[in-house]
């Protein structure tokens, strides 16, 4: 009798640990291509405290262009442009009747947008987040944190990574920024060949980088560098 | 009628004839017919300790 209360507890804490790990608006559709217009999703992990989502607010950089929001169940969609005519953000807010009492959903927003032409570079969009608890109160939480510190308190600004079109199979590369942040952009690759180096985010291909004679294991790519990707 | 018999034996044979020119590429070395997951030893196998070919870019040789 005291497995099945053990196993739900197990649950419960890794859902607690879990909800406490997406505790942030950030990308959810992977990697963007460069200079290619495509749908991008940010997810909503969970509201303030306890409160629900109630509006959500996404700038978007110069870098960015051809942004067009998509409608969809959350709520009214606004966008603000400068004198342009440029988006410069993107609002989603609910209804004052769809606020929930509490913060039990898991939001999606999209934006059809088109990436700069800068391959291995991340654009960051800052969001900002406002919940309202059941009383009324709102809570804003600014997602707007670029390369900060491990142990910073400003969140992190949802980071979307920026890479050149791609093919199944290998693919040849010139990049022309330094890049260290190898997980983030070849996540999803089998594996990256710079010179004799190589980096996967699969574990047991990675341990075979290490066994194998002359190969050792890639942490950082220099700008100027060819590399080989295959996906 | 038993030429006609002869004849229908001749094309059944000819039929057995050409089933058998099959490769026995599904075939086990008892010659029954399986699936490619009953016959573990046949499939390749996962690399032990180094990298396998198809994860080594065009033009690299490791020494």
């Amino acid at each position: 009798m005291q497995r099945p209360i053990l196993t739900a507890t197990l649950a419960g804490l890794a859902a607690l640990v879990s909800s406490t790990a997406q505790a942030h608006v950030s990308i959810a559709s992977g990697p963007a291509f460069a200079n290619t217009s495509q749908e991008v999703a940010f997810g909503v992990g969970h509201g303030c405290e306890g409160a629900d989502t109630y509006r959500v607010q996404i700038d978007i950089p110069a870098s960015v262009s051809s942004v067009r929001p998509e409608l969809n169940d959350f709520g009214q969609v606004d966008v603000e442009t400068d004198a342009a005519g440029t988006v410069v953000a993107v609002t989603w807010t609910k209804s004052d009747a769809r606020v929930l009492p509490a913060d039990t959903l898991y939001y999606k927003l999209l934006i059809r947008l088109k990436a700069p032409n800068q391959p291995f570079t991340t654009v960051y969009l800052p969001a900002h987040q406002t919940c309202r608890a059941a009383d009324g109160t709102e809570t804003v939480v600014d997602w707007v944190g670029i390369d900060q510190p491990a142990g910073s308190t400003i969140e992190p600004a949802p980071a979307l990574y920026v890479l050149p079109p791609r093919f199944p199979g290998w693919n040849r590369y010139t990049v022309d920024n330094p890049v260290d942040d190898l997980e983030g952009y070849f996540g999803d690759a089998q594996i990256v060949w710079a010179g004799n180096k190589a980096f996967s985010v699969n574990p047991t291909t990675s341990e075979l980088i290490g066994t194998t004679e002359g190969a050792s294991a890639l942490t950082s790519i220099a700008a100027g560098q060819q590399i080989w990707v295959k996906y | 009628m038993s030429r006609v018999a002869c004849v229908l034996l001749g094309v059944a044979w000819l039929c057995l004839s050409a089933c058998s020119n099959d490769d026995s590429s599904n075939a086990t070395p008892s010659g029954a017919l399986s699936a490619c997951m009953e016959r573990p030893d046949q499939l390749p196998r996962p690399p032990t300790d180094r990298l396998p070919c198809d994860l080594i870019p065009p033009g690299l040789s490791l020494e």
